[in-house]
């Protein structure tokens, strides 16, 4: 059964659904140069499902285990940084949240906020407008 | 209706006589007093409805009701809006306003927001349908008809704010030139005892 393997959220544990990003999940063993990388993909929804987190090679030591989430950087895309998140001697453990860090600017005032609300509606409608041209009435 | 510190509650009892409670040194006056009415309706209190930019009028207030789903416990809070989508236009949007919470999504459960139009050309009266494609709009000929195009209620992130801002919209459109009113009654989930704070726009 698919279950959440990681949920994406910021500080507060609010799951970043509309997060356009991608993740990796990468193991290093004792004694090798590179971590090998062993889960790869695109954030859905906020989350990565999946069974389970590959099992570690046996016949080697975990160093750790990384969960890498990259933030892709486009002007409509969430405030939130990338993360890297380590797991000293273990893989990681189902569920984990990210803790994004934010790295957009808080809106302090009520006018900042009717403002945002404004130009977003302004450009909806211009986009809605593509679709459904104004008619003389 | 002010919410007293006490969560002492009294159900269909006049407020303006003081009763004394076995265990209680409370007066009515310092009591969150609930009609039977109010009660059975889930309201928490008077619902209060600002003016905003568009001269739409919007609100939000929060709900006796609580949820436990699966071990999360979660408060409950009805967002009202009413407002026109006027002059006759092929696009409308209506910003309602923002809820941000102090943390954690927000989950609307319910939906009762419903479209009036004018159809004293048609068969007469007004017409009242849910808030969808296919609820009834009208325009200068005053003849009402279901609207094929899209009709919702959008929740959105603004880029630069936090996840927990969520700004409220009303988006309507279609091939044609329509009007209507908008009743917007919607309820949401938030986590249990974390802070609601809605900015009309």
């Amino acid at each position: 059964m698919e279950e959440t393997l990681i949920k994406v959220t910021d500080v507060k544990g609010t799951v970043l659904k509309p997060i356009d990003a991608t993740f990796k999940v990468e193991y290093k063993y004792e004694g090798e140069a590179a971590p090998e990388e062993v889960l790869v993909g695109d954030v859905k929804k906020g989350e990565v499902k999946g069974d389970d987190f590959p099992a570690p090679d046996a016949t080697k030591d975990l160093e750790y285990s990384e969960i890498v989430i990259d933030v892709k950087d486009k002007p409509k895309n969430l405030p939130y940084a990338s993360k890297t998140l380590k797991f000293i001697g273990k893989v990681p453990p189902k569920g984990v949240p990210t803790d994004l860090p934010f790295t957009g600017k808080m809106p302090k005032t009520k006018e900042e906020k009717k403002l945002a609300m404004a130009e977003k509606k302004e450009a909806l409608i211009k986009e809605l407008q593509k679709i459904y041209p104004p008619k003389e009435s | 209706m002010a919410v007293p510190s006490s969560n002492e509650q009294f159900v269909g009892i006049n407020p303006s006589v003081d009763l004394v409670e076995r265990s209680s040194k409370l007066i009515n006056s310092q009591r969150q007093i609930y009609t039977y009415e109010e009660l059975m309706s889930g309201t928490f209190g008077a619902t209060t409805l600002d003016v905003g930019t568009q001269a739409q009028l919007a609100g939000v207030s929060k709900l006796a009701a609580t949820y436990n789903l699966g071990g999360v416990e979660y408060d409950s809070y009805n967002l009202k809006c009413v407002t026109s989508l006027t002059p006759e236009a092929t696009a409308h949007v209506v910003a309602i306003g923002s809820i941000e919470v102090g943390a954690g999504n927000i989950f609307f459960i319910s939906n009762r927001s419903n479209i009036e139009a004018v159809d004293f050309g048609g068969f007469g009266g007004y017409t009242n349908n849910p808030l969808n494609f296919g609820a009834m709009v009208d325009d200068a000929t005053e003849v009402a008809r279901p609207l094929t195009g899209i009709f919702y209620i959008n929740q959105e992130n603004i880029p630069t704010f936090p996840i927990e801002f969520n700004a409220m919209y009303i988006v309507a459109a279609d091939a044609a030139n329509f009007e209507c009113d908008v009743y917007v009654d919607m309820d949401f989930i938030v986590q249990k005892g974390t802070t609601v704070e809605f900015t009309i726009a």
